[in-house]
C-alpha cells in the first residue's frame, strides 16, 4: 500500500508528537542523539565494527511501525531554537541507521572497521547503501589542539570497495560533545555500504568520537530561529519499518537555550 | 467517524474562534510562556491549588473554546492562525489536561500522587503517551535560580520511579506569571502517565507554582515583528481534537517584551 493522494494523508495522520533538547554550546552542526530532554538521550555504539538501529531505541523521536502492509511518510516537522536574538541555519531530518565507537582518538594509523549489513532503510528500502551518508559525532568532548582530517575507506551502493571520503565539515580543536562532521562521497557515488576503516591525520590527547550512517529524510530552513515543513514542502519521504528519526543542525550562533519542534506522520 | 478526505474537512468545518491576550510584563526572551493566566479573550485561567490537582475538560474558564462532536463524530484541527505584535518566536497549540500545586519554598521531596488524567493523550487514552510536564509559574515567584533534584513520573507504559529534570533552566532573574518551563522525561519514555514526586534541592522563596500535563497540537513559527503565520488540516498534519479539550496557547518568544497576540482557531468535525 502506499499514500499517493492528499485525502489518503488526511486519513492517515498520527498523533504530533512534541520533542524538546538540551542544547549544546556550539552554532555548527551537532545532533540531539545524545542531548537530554523529552525524549531522553541516546548512546552510542562502543565496538570499531559498532551494531545497527531498528526504532525504537532511546534517543530517537518516536515512530512506531504501521500494520498490516501500510507505508509511513513524513507529513511534519518543526525545529526551533531561541537565542535572545535572531539567527538562521538549517536542522536535517534524518534516520539513524548505525555508528560506532572505541575510534582510538590518539592514533594515526588506520583503525579498521567491518560495519554490519545496514537495516534495509536506504533510500530504497534496501541495504545497498543507496543514499547513505556518514558523519562523526563526538560524544564525549575531545581534549587536543589538532585539527585533524578524517579519512574513511568504505564500500559503495554499488559494493565498489577501496572508496575513500574525507569530512566536508572543517574540523575543529577539541570539539565540544554533540558536534558532528560531515563526510562526503568518492566522485561517482550516492551511498555508502559499509565502512572499512578510518585514519586521523593528526592524534588528540583523549575523547571519544563515533562514526555514523545515517540517511536524509527531509531538511528544514531555519529563516529567524525556526522553521517548520509540511507533507508537500517536506517532500513526503518514507519512513521505513524500524527507522530511527533524529537531528543534525546547523545554526547560525550558539543557541542559548534548548531546541524543540514537532514530528508527525502519516500512514496508510 | 472520521474524517479521511479534503472534502470531509470542508463539510465538518466549524465557526471561527478568536483569541486575543495582551501579555504584561514582558516575556523573557528564550523563555516559554504560557497564555493560561494571562486575561483577554478568552478570559485567564485558573489554578488548581493543591498538589494532587485537578483534570481539566471543556468547557473550562482559560480554555480557547471548544465544543464536543454529536454523534460519535471526531473534531480536528482545521486552522490555527497567530499575530504577534511584538516579538518573533514560535506558538504551540497545546490541550491542557491536568495541574497541580507543590510548594514552591521547600526542598527535598513533596509528594504530588497525581490524579489520573483524562482520555487525551495521543491515542485518547489515559496511559499518558505525548504527554509532556512544565512547571508554569501561577504567581511571581522570587529573584531565585531554582533547581530540581528531580520528579519523578509514571511513563506512558506503567513504568514507576522515572525521573526527569528542567529542559528550560530558571536563572536568578525573578519569574514572571506564566514563565513556564519544560521537564525532561527519562530516555526511552514517550510520555508521562501520572507524577509522583518533586525534589527541588534549591527553591524558590515566594510565589506559586503548578506542575501541568499538556499535549502539544500543533506548532506554529511566528518571524517577526506583526508578521501572521498559519497551519491548516493539511500543514499541522490534521491533529484529533479529543472530546474534553481544553486548548491553550504557548509562546516561545525571541526576544523579552510585552506583546499583544491575536489568534484564530477553527475545528473540523465529523
Amino acid at each position: 500500500m502506499a499514500i499517493t493522494t492528499l485525502d489518503g494523508m488526511l486519513a492517515g495522520a498520527q498523533p504530533v508528537r512534541m520533542w524538546a533538547k538540551n542544547f549544546v554550546g556550539s552554532a555548527i552542526s551537532q545532533t540531539t542523539w545524545g542531548q537530554t530532554g523529552a525524549p531522553g538521550a541516546g548512546t552510542w555504539n562502543s565496538t570499531l565494527n559498532g551494531g545497527t538501529y531498528t526504532s525504537p531505541v532511546n534517543g530517537q523521536l518516536p515512530h512506531t511501525d504501521p500494520g498490516g502492509g501500510n507505508n509511513a511518510y513524513l507529513s511534519r516537522a518543526f525545529f526551533g531554537h531561541l537565542t535572545g536574538g535572531v539567527t538562521t541555519g538549517y536542522a536535517l531530518l534524518c534516520d539513524r541507521l548505525w555508528d560506532n565507537g572505541n575510534i582510538d582518538v590518539t592514533s594515526t594509523i588506520a583503525q579498521n572497521i567491518t560495519s554490519p549489513s545496514w537495516p534495509s532503510r536506504d533510500a530504497t528500502g534496501g541495504t545497498t547503501g543507496v543514499g547513505v551518508l556518514l558523519a562523526l559525532d563526538v560524544s564525549v568532548t575531545v581534549v587536543g589542539a589538532a585539527t585533524p582530517t578524517f579519512t574513511v575507506s568504505y564500500t559503495n551502493s554499488g559494493g565498489t570497495a577501496g572508496r575513500s571520503t574525507t569530512n566536508v565539515s572543517g574540523s575543529a580543536a577539541a570539539p565540544v560533545a554533540g558536534r558532528t562532521f560531515y563526510f562526503g562521497l568518492q566522485a561517482g557515488d550516492v551511498g555508502v555500504r559499509s565502512v572499512q576503516s578510518i585514519t586521523l591525520s593528526n592524534a588528540w590527547t583523549s575523547g571519544t568520537i563515533n562514526l555514523v550512517a545515517f540517511r536524509p529524510l527531509t531538511m528544514v530552513p531555519l529563516g529567524v530561529n525556526q522553521g517548520s515543513v509540511d507533507c508537500i514542502t517536506g517532500g513526503f519521504p518514507r519512513l521505513y519499518n524500524g527507522s530511527v528519526p533524529f537531528w543534525i543542525y546547523h545554526l547560525g550562533t550558539a543557541p542559548g537555550n534548548p531546541v524543540y519542534g514537532i514530528y508527525a506522520e502519516s500512514q496508510g | 467517524m472520521a474524517i479521511t478526505t479534503l472534502n470531509g474537512v470542508i463539510g465538518g468545518l466549524q465557526q471561527p474562534v478568536m483569541i486575543i491576550k495582551a501579555l504584561s510584563p514582558a516575556a523573557l526572551g528564550g523563555y516559554p510562556v504560557s497564555l493560561w493566566g494571562t486575561g483577554g479573550g478568552p478570559a485567564a485561567g485558573t489554578f488548581n491549588s493543591s498538589a494532587a490537582g485537578g483534570t481539566y475538560t471543556s468547557p473550562v474558564t482559560g480554555g480557547i473554546y471548544h465544543s464536543d462532536p454529536p454523534g460519535g463524530s471526531n473534531a480536528y484541527l482545521a486552522r490555527f492562525q497567530n499575530c504577534i505584535s511584538a516579538n518573533a518566536g514560535s506558538l504551540v497549540l497545546c490541550d491542557r489536561l491536568w495541574d497541580g500545586r507543590p510548594a514552591i519554598n521547600t526542598t527535598g521531596s513533596q509528594t504530588i500522587n497525581s490524579v489520573a488524567w483524562p482520555a487525551r493523550d495521543i491515542a485518547g487514552s489515559t496511559n499518558g503517551d505525548g504527554i509532556h510536564i512544565g512547571i508554569e509559574i501561577a504567581t511571581a515567584a522570587s529573584a531565585t535560580a531554582a533547581a530540581l533534584t528531580n520528579y519523578t513520573y509514571t511513563n506512558q507504559s506503567g513504568t514507576g520511579s522515572r525521573t526527569g529534570n528542567f529542559i528550560d533552566v530558571p536563572t536568578a532573574a525573578a519569574p514572571a506569571a506564566g514563565r513556564f518551563y519544560r521537564l525532561s522525561m527519562q530516555a526511552g519514555d514517550t510520555g508521562v502517565q501520572s507524577i509522583q514526586s518533586i525534589n527541588f534541592s534549591t527553591a524558590w522563596t515566594s510565589g506559586t507554582i503548578n506542575l501541568v500535563a499538556y499535549r502539544v497540537l500543533a506548532m506554529v513559527e511566528s518571524a517577526g515583528i506583526s508578521s501572521n503565520a498559519a497551519v491548516d488540516a493539511i500543514t499541522a498534519s490534521f491533529p484529533q481534537i479529543f472530546n474534553g479539550t481544553v486548548p491553550f496557547i504557548m509562546m516561545l518568544p525571541s526576544a523579552t517584551t510585552t506583546f499583544t497576540s491575536s489568534f484564530h482557531y477553527i475545528e473540523t468535525q465529523g
